[in-house]
Order: structure tokens, then sequence, then C-alpha cells
């Protein structure tokens, strides 16, 4: 029925000799305590007992402590290397000084190519079955704004088609977001660069906060990623692109892992029309800013007053 | 007609006295273009691309031809471009090339020779709005990072000079549907909308 179900490697292995089975497995994998490396499903999720003890009693992430942190990093590292057979280096940037991240994109010049749909999901570690995608592009008739008539599933031989232009949509990392204030464990905040981000292992998966998303940004991952060990990305952050556990909420993080060094987001380098436009709303400099004060700009549900730093312009 | 062009040419007379081109270390050419009177220049080098160019130099075949002014379509068996699909028949070969100097070199609207990796002043002659969206990152494309030395890919790095429009091509695979849920193909045509309700979807039936 659904590809999610086909991917899960838990209901793959209970398909044949039904959940006793799948539950015998995993009985005989606990007593034997790592005996079973084989099995599809470690137990612990991959983890030793220590380590999953640790992630069991740890502190939210803005209580720990630098050391706390750094030992959190190391287990997400050896956790991935058990679960993907990859070994992974796992940052915890802190945001820079004096940047507030924005975002602009020139719709006159969007095509529709989805190329940014396929950089994000390359370097985000995003299953590339599953249906978690950060980014969608909106097909949208000319001379409407009408998001509720917008294809997301348009699929025509070639893009741009006559009469319809492309609007993609992704976090709009609001300065006032419903998404933080409607999380009942404080498992997503802004950080002090102006990026929404989620602690991934605080989650509850609650999802209280895809329904406060006036943008449809938040997307719950209903299965472990599926990705070939050659294409995982080994750049992460913890905050950001880090392999998350499943059953959580995650979203567009601004490519912390890339942003907060100095380089683009994955999406704006995979545009091949570069429609989009990355900067420092801080710096009056920037590339960003002068967009602001020189082009028409428009931000989507703006009524909603939740100030969103991600605007469109045109040419 | 000429009256498009005079907008084009007044800007490029209002740009070139405030332009300053230096030569940067690695083959750059860095700008410096103060275009708002009061606001601080602008500052950036363009990623160089005449290395990469298959007939560079143009001069080891136009030394030995004739320069021909005449619009016409060209016999060439290489490569070369034989047409124009740019500016609708206005323009033609040496409204941009220079052939003072065996077409290695472009040439502006004021007959100053410019290397061609400085072909965006060629182009800012006509499309001086782009190039000023282009020179402030509003239009174009920046290579690799969001601060530091702003290096720009050059318009001709996307638009072909010879036939700028950009050919329609096929996009990246649409997101999977969610569980449950069937695409509605053919049912609302133009509009996925998987999640119609019973009653919208009756009416278009």
């Amino acid at each position: 029925m659904s590809d999610g179900q086909q991917n899960d490697p838990e209901v793959g292995s209970g398909a044949g000799g039904g959940r006793r089975h799948f539950l015998k497995t995993l009985g005989l994998g606990a007593a034997a305590a790592g005996a079973v490396a084989a099995a599809p499903a470690p137990a612990w999720g991959g983890r030793t007992l220590k380590d999953a003890f640790a992630d069991l009693f740890r502190k939210h992430y803005k209580e720990m402590s630098p050391d706390e942190v750094e030992a959190a990093l190391r287990r997400i590292e050896r956790r991935a290397e058990a679960r993907l057979g990859v070994g992974i280096d796992c940052s915890n940037t802190p945001p820079l000084e004096g940047v507030v991240f924005g975002y602009a994109i020139n719709v006159s010049v969007c095509r529709g190519y989805r190329d940014c749909v396929s950089g994000c999901v390359k370097e985000n570690n995003l299953g590339r079955d599953s249906q978690v995608q950060y980014i969608r592009v909106l097909e949208m008739e000319q001379g409407t704004l009408d998001l509720e008539q917008a294809d997301h599933y348009y699929d025509p031989a070639t893009v741009p088609v006559e009469g319809k232009y492309y609007l993609p949509v992704q976090c709009m990392q609001c300065d006032d977001p419903p998404c933080v204030k409607a999380c009942p464990v404080e498992a997503t905040w802004m950080e002090p660069d102006g990026v929404v981000v989620v602690d991934y292992d605080w989650c509850i998966g609650c999802r209280y906060c895809m329904t406060a998303c006036p943008y449809w940004a938040r997307h719950f991952n209903w299965t472990e990623p599926q990705i070939p060990a050659e294409e995982v990305n080994s750049n992460t952050h913890y905050l950001g692109n880090r392999p998350r556990p499943r059953g959580v909420v995650e979203k567009c993080h601004f490519c912390l892992q890339r942003t907060r060094v100095g380089r683009e987001p994955a999406c704006v380098e995979a545009c091949p029309t570069g429609a989009r436009v990355f900067g420092n709303l801080l710096d009056p400099d920037s590339e960003i800013r002068w967009i602001l004060a020189n082009k028409t700009v428009f931000r989507l549900k703006e009524d909603l007053g939740t100030e969103p730093k991600f605007w469109y312009y045109t040419d | 007609m000429p009256g498009g062009r005079i907008p084009g040419f007044l800007m490029m007379l209002s740009l070139t006295g405030l332009v300053q081109a230096e030569p940067a270390a690695e083959g750059t050419v860095v700008e410096k273009v103060q275009q708002d009177p009061g606001r601080s220049e602008v500052t950036f080098s363009v990623r160089p691309r005449r290395d990469q160019l298959y007939f560079y130099p143009c001069a080891d075949c136009h030394e030995f031809m004739d320069s021909n002014g005449d619009i016409r379509q060209l016999e060439v068996e290489t490569g070369h471009p034989a047409g124009l699909e740019h500016g609708d028949g206005r323009i033609w070969c040496l409204s941009c090339h220079s052939s003072t100097s065996q077409y290695n070199m472009l040439h502006d609207l004021l007959g100053q020779d410019l290397d061609l990796d400085r072909g965006y002043r060629v182009c800012a002659g006509c499309h001086g709005e782009h190039y000023r969206d282009w020179s402030h990152g509003a239009h174009g494309k920046r290579v690799a990072v969001w601060r530091g030395e702003r290096v720009l890919f050059s318009c001709v790095e996307c638009h072909n000079p010879h036939h700028p429009a950009i050919a329609p091509r096929a996009p990246q695979p649409p997101p999977p549907v969610r569980a449950g849920l069937e695409p509605m193909k053919g049912q609302v045509s133009g509009k996925g909308v998987p999640w119609l309700s019973r009653t919208e979807g009756a009416a278009s039936e």
C-alpha cells in the first residue's frame, strides 16, 4: 500500500513469520545482548546498553554542559556507524555572532526543476523513498496566488509549462514561530541566528507543531531513512542533518552544518537558475538586504503575523 | 527599434564613469561599482570562463579572414555559431565582438575593448537593469559561500549569448504521495490535490 511500510525494516522482517516471529527475534536479541548483531533491527537500536542508558537519562540540549554535548555527539556517531555502516562527523558549531539568516527566492527565475529538492534530500540524509522532503515546489497558475489550488505533484515532460509559475516552499524560519509555542516539551526553539531547530532526541513525536505550522513545513518521519551507504553525507550537525530517530518531527534548518561555517545551503548551491538568495539580515551590505531594500518583495500568509524570514520577489 | 536601445545606452554611459576594474590574483576580475549615489560601492569578482572556450583564441583563424558585418547565415562545420537568436535581427557579431582584435576581445557600446571574461559589461549595455540586479545578487548566482569574497557566475554561464533563452528541460521526480492517499491523476486536471473532499470531487465529475 505505502512506500513507507515497505521500507520499514521491522515491518518487512515481520511480514513472513508474522508479528509473533518478530517479537521472538527481538526477545532473543535482547537476551543475547549483542550476540545477534546481524539482525536487521539490533537491540537498543544499534547502541550499546551503556549508550542507550546515557541517551535515556540525558538532559535537554540547552542544559547540557559542553562535556555532555560532546558525549552526545560521540553517541550519535557510534549509533550511525552501527546502523548505517558509515562513519559520520557530528558537530555542534555554535551560531555566528551578529548573524541572523534570511532567505529570498526570485519567483520569476524559478523554472520548477526541483533540483533544490534533490540537493536537500542528499545533503540532509533524507530517505530516498520516504515521504519526508523539506522543500516542496508548487506549480501555480500564472496571475494567481491560490495555495489551495497549487500542484505539488506536477510531472510534465519538460518545465516550465506555459501559463504556470513555480513557488518553492520550505520552512520560513518565522521570527514568531507558532510551532515553538505549540511544542509541549520545548524540543524545538529558535536559535540566536534565527533558525528554528529541533532536538530530535527530545521530540516526543506528538506533532502539535505540525498542526501549528501554517506552511506545512514540518514533517513527521514514519520510517528510518533508507540511504545507500555510499550516499550518506557524513558532514552533520547536532541540530541539523544528523541521523534522526524514527517517529520525530523534522524540518528545514537552513543547512546549519554548512551555513554556520559560511557555506551556502544545499538548495542554494543546487539551484541552477540562481533563484535562491541566502544571507545575513544584520549585514547592511549583504545581497539579501539589497533585495529587501530595492525589489518588491512579499511573504506567504503575512497576515498571520508569524514574521517569516523568507521573502519572494520578482525580476 | 532604436527607441528600445536608448535607455540601455544611457544606462551604460551612467555606469562607465563609476566603474573601476582591477585584475585579481587568480585571473578573476574584481569590479567595484557604485550605482546608487550615497550608497557604498559593490565589490565582486567573476568566475573566469575564457580558458574553457573551445575556439579561443579566435585570432587563430580570424587573422586570416576579412571581417564582414553583413547579417547572414554563416557556413560553418565546426560548431562555431552559424546564426544569432538574440536581439531580433537588430544585432550581429560585430555588435559585441571586436574586429580590431581579430575577435579575441569584445567591445562595449563606446567601442572600448573588453576581455571575454568581462563580457558582462557588454551585456550591461542593453540589459542594464539585469546588470544592476546581478551585481547586487538579486539575479544570477554566487559561488559557494554566503559571506566573504563575492565570486559571481558570469551571465554566459547560464545564458548562451548566441541564443540566450534557456530551453525547457525535465524536472526531478515528484514527491511520493503520503501513505494511504492516491495522487488524483486525471481526476482533477492540473490540480494534483489528493485530499479533495467528496463534494468537491463530485462537482468536478
